[in-house]
């Protein structure tokens, strides 16, 4: 069970981005599948807001240009991944 | 033909081999864009597709058939 809202989002977007996967992965053998790209993008996108969404609420996820950090130098900041109960 | 084994849960009538296949050669059946898991039981299974999914489960009957063991 998820102990906190940073650990229910990194839930979630491990959720989204396994989805992702998995439909690339289908993709990939079926490129002309138009069912499997729509749900695809559904999927990449859910994934990319719940992502913008941490950022904005958490912190930087990608470091080494990957991620702004406005404001301060938020790498080194928490929480880590180990911090998080995932 | 003999009886083929039974497929696991899930798994269903999914996938295709065309109606003839030659002789001496291997075949391994397209996915059809079937059911899915939902994105959490998805991520719990460790794949989307109920035709993939294919927990391992060793039986008392096999460990004793085993003879590595």
């Amino acid at each position: 069970m998820a102990v906190n809202p940073v650990t229910d989002l990194v839930r979630e977007m491990q959720k989204w981005h396994f989805m992702a996967l998995e439909l690339n992965l289908f993709l990939d053998t079926h490129p002309a599948n138009r069912r499997a790209l729509e749900d695809y993008n559904r999927a990449a996108r859910r994934f990319r807001e719940l992502w913008e969404r941490y950022e904005r609420e958490v912190g930087p996820l990608m470091d080494h240009g990957f991620s702004e950090s406005p404001g301060d130098w938020k790498w080194p900041k928490g929480p880590w991944p180990i911090n998080t109960g995932i | 033909m003999p009886d083929m084994p039974s497929q696991t849960e899930g798994a269903g009538d999914q996938g295709r081999l065309p109606q003839f296949c030659n002789l001496a050669e291997a075949y391994v059946p397209m996915q059809e864009y079937g059911p899915q898991y939902s994105p959490e039981e998805a991520l719990e299974r460790g794949t989307l597709w109920p035709a993939l999914y294919r927990p391992f489960s060793c039986r008392l009957k096999d460990k004793e058939d085993a003879s590595w063991q």
